[in-house]
């Protein structure tokens, strides 16, 4: 049996589905957890996936307990694999649970195959090794978003509700601050916009913002943006912020660095607008523009909102 | 307020990095404290301005690390330790988190800062997992922490937001990107540091199963990724001329929008 722990937003995020996917791939039995608060629409739509446990009227909980409830959950459905996204949530709580159930923790895997064993492929140092690591016993994953395919809709599977364990936990959770969700999230979203600091300042950063809804895209950004400030470190992209892989992203105004490129060098089609042109972001462009960023993407805008 | 933080020394992943005969040569790879860490010493710097106390870095790695713990120590912290013996060798992050805990319950603290991963291997694990063994809670992820001394008040990232935790110590938080910027080592710090020398804890500080043997998992294959080699079209002309090839591109030739 593999347990995939879900994650959702305002909806259920694709990583479930993925990791859903690869649960069937590897030709075992699945069941989805989903955790929070409000869950019937969201537990009726992942019964057409898997089994669903579902642990409802949850909010403001801490890794504790939440570790606690997913080894429960491990324990009663016999699973040996549990699989979580490579997401905030998964880096905080997929490495306790695997602790606490004395199990291996996989990382950030791009690839699981059952081969004498199990067999994780993950890559490391910023991407320029891959490897491949043989798990003696159970494991933990967490999932790269976007390398495995979605599972497919079947009959309903059926649902189990379950409550959360009695402890009492160290941990309070004051405040949850979810910013307003009128982006897709980075992850997630099929087109990207990302500035660096070309941009100059903070205000001009709005560009970005402006030519990404007109595209419908998230917006995100170099290291040297968000430390210059011009964009809040959460939407930093690579090595030490997301990593994506949308359909089409755009890199504007950032020149490339190699910690950069880790980040969203798996996109399908990348577009790169500096007026660097020894940028290395070239390099790994599809479309290159080596131009000012403020006099192009104003036209890019302008060119957008004719066709809306 | 006595702070431990974990201290791993990686190679710098901006550098060339490569794969010979199965194996990650190492040979004129230049090695340095984790970024993530480098914010943990930071930080710990800071609440030790404002409240005293000891900072202690524990190091799990060999002597040729010896002189990278030395450029933490450059930074001002109080003391450092290398966690080092041939049975460590091969140990999966549970393992060193194990052998960290051993070293942390030798030495008084109330707080333990870890980076939210190395960025050689990016798990992530050894943090919480030390956490979890020495009975303490964590907060990972945190862009944010304040304490008086008694507890700690930390903002972790969230998908899609922030959330703020409490907690009363001693504790272990993970740092994440946005949490400080790292001063540099003053001259005198460094001088000083060089002349010190860094004491050495081997096995039997180690409770716990440690090394290869004791690993849950191994890595037994290294390749270097393919390179998609790309071709990069470029597009010029003013920019009016430049946004219509583009679209036209996207359009017709990726096919994206």
């Amino acid at each position: 049996m593999i347990l995939v722990v879900s994650e959702f937003g305002d909806k259920l995020k694709k990583i479930t589905l993925e990791a859903i996917g690869l649960a069937r791939s590897l030709g075992q039995d699945v069941c989805v957890l989903a955790i929070g608060n409000g869950l019937s629409p969201l537990a009726e739509e992942l019964s057409s996936y898997a089994k669903v446990f579902v642990t409802d009227g949850v909010s403001h909980c801490s890794n504790e307990l939440i570790s606690a409830h997913i080894c429960e959950v491990a324990r009663k459905t016999d699973a040996r694999l549990i699989f979580l996204g490579d997401t905030f949530f998964g880096k905080d709580i997929a490495p306790l649970i695997a602790t606490q159930l004395d199990w291996a923790f996989m990382a950030d895997c791009t690839a699981i195959e059952e081969k004498d064993g199990l067999l994780v492929t993950r890559p490391i140092y910023a991407g320029k090794v891959i490897t491949k690591a043989r798990v003696k016993g159970n494991a933990v994953c967490t999932l790269r978003a976007k390398v495995f395919p979605e599972a497919k809709k079947s009959s309903s599977f059926g649902k189990e509700t379950l409550g959360l364990p009695q402890i009492t936990p160290k941990i309070k959770v004051l405040e949850t601050k979810k910013e307003e969700q009128k982006r897709p999230d980075l992850t997630e979203a099929d087109i990207v916009v990302s500035g660096g600091r070309g941009f100059k300042s903070r205000e001009n950063f709005q560009i970005c913002y402006e030519l990404a809804d007109l595209l419908g895209a998230a917006v995100g950004s170099s290291r040297a943006a968000s430390d210059s400030g011009f964009i809040d470190a959460e939407y930093e992209v690579g090595q030490t912020g997301k990593i994506i892989a949308p359909k089409l992203y755009f890199a504007i105004g950032i020149s490339g660095a190699i910690q950069h490129q880790v980040g969203m060098k798996s996109s399908g089609t990348i577009v790169s607008i500096n007026k660097d042109p020894d940028a290395p972001i070239f390099a790994i462009s599809d479309y290159g523009i080596v131009d000012d960023l403020f006099k192009v993407v104003p036209v890019l805008i302008e060119e957008l909102k004719k066709r809306k | 307020m006595n702070i431990i933080v974990c201290m791993k020394v990686v190679p710098d992943t901006e550098s060339k990095i490569y794969v010979k005969d199965g194996v990650v040569v190492e040979e004129g790879l230049k090695f340095l404290i984790n970024p993530f860490d480098e914010w943990g010493i930071e930080e710990a710097l800071r609440i030790k301005e404002k409240l005293g106390g000891k900072i202690t870095l524990l190091t799990v790695g060999t002597e040729k690390d010896v002189e990278v713990v030395k450029n933490g120590l450059a930074y001002g912290v109080d003391d450092a330790i290398l966690l080092s013996d041939p049975a460590f060798k091969g140990s999966d992050t549970l393992g060193t988190a194990r052998i960290l805990a051993s070293a942390c319950k030798r030495i008084e603290y109330d707080l333990i800062i870890c980076g939210r991963e190395g960025a050689d291997y990016d798990t992530g694990h050894t943090g919480i997992a030390l956490a979890y063994v020495l009975g303490i809670p964590y907060v990972s992820s945190c862009v944010k922490v304040e304490t008086d001394g008694e507890m700690l008040r930390a903002t972790r990232q969230i998908d899609g937001g922030h959330e703020v935790h409490e907690v009363a110590l001693p504790a272990l938080f993970t740092t994440s990107v946005g949490l400080n910027e790292p001063r540099y080592p003053s001259v005198k710090g460094i001088m000083l540091a060089k002349k010190r020398s860094v004491p050495v804890w081997g096995k039997d500080i180690v409770e716990g199963a440690v090394g290869h043997e004791a690993a849950k998992y191994e890595y037994v294959e290294f390749t270097q990724p393919e390179e998609k080699k790309k071709s990069c079209k470029y597009i010029s002309g003013t920019p009016e001329e430049e946004i219509v090839q583009l679209m036209l591109l996207l359009e017709q030739e990726a096919k994206v929008i």
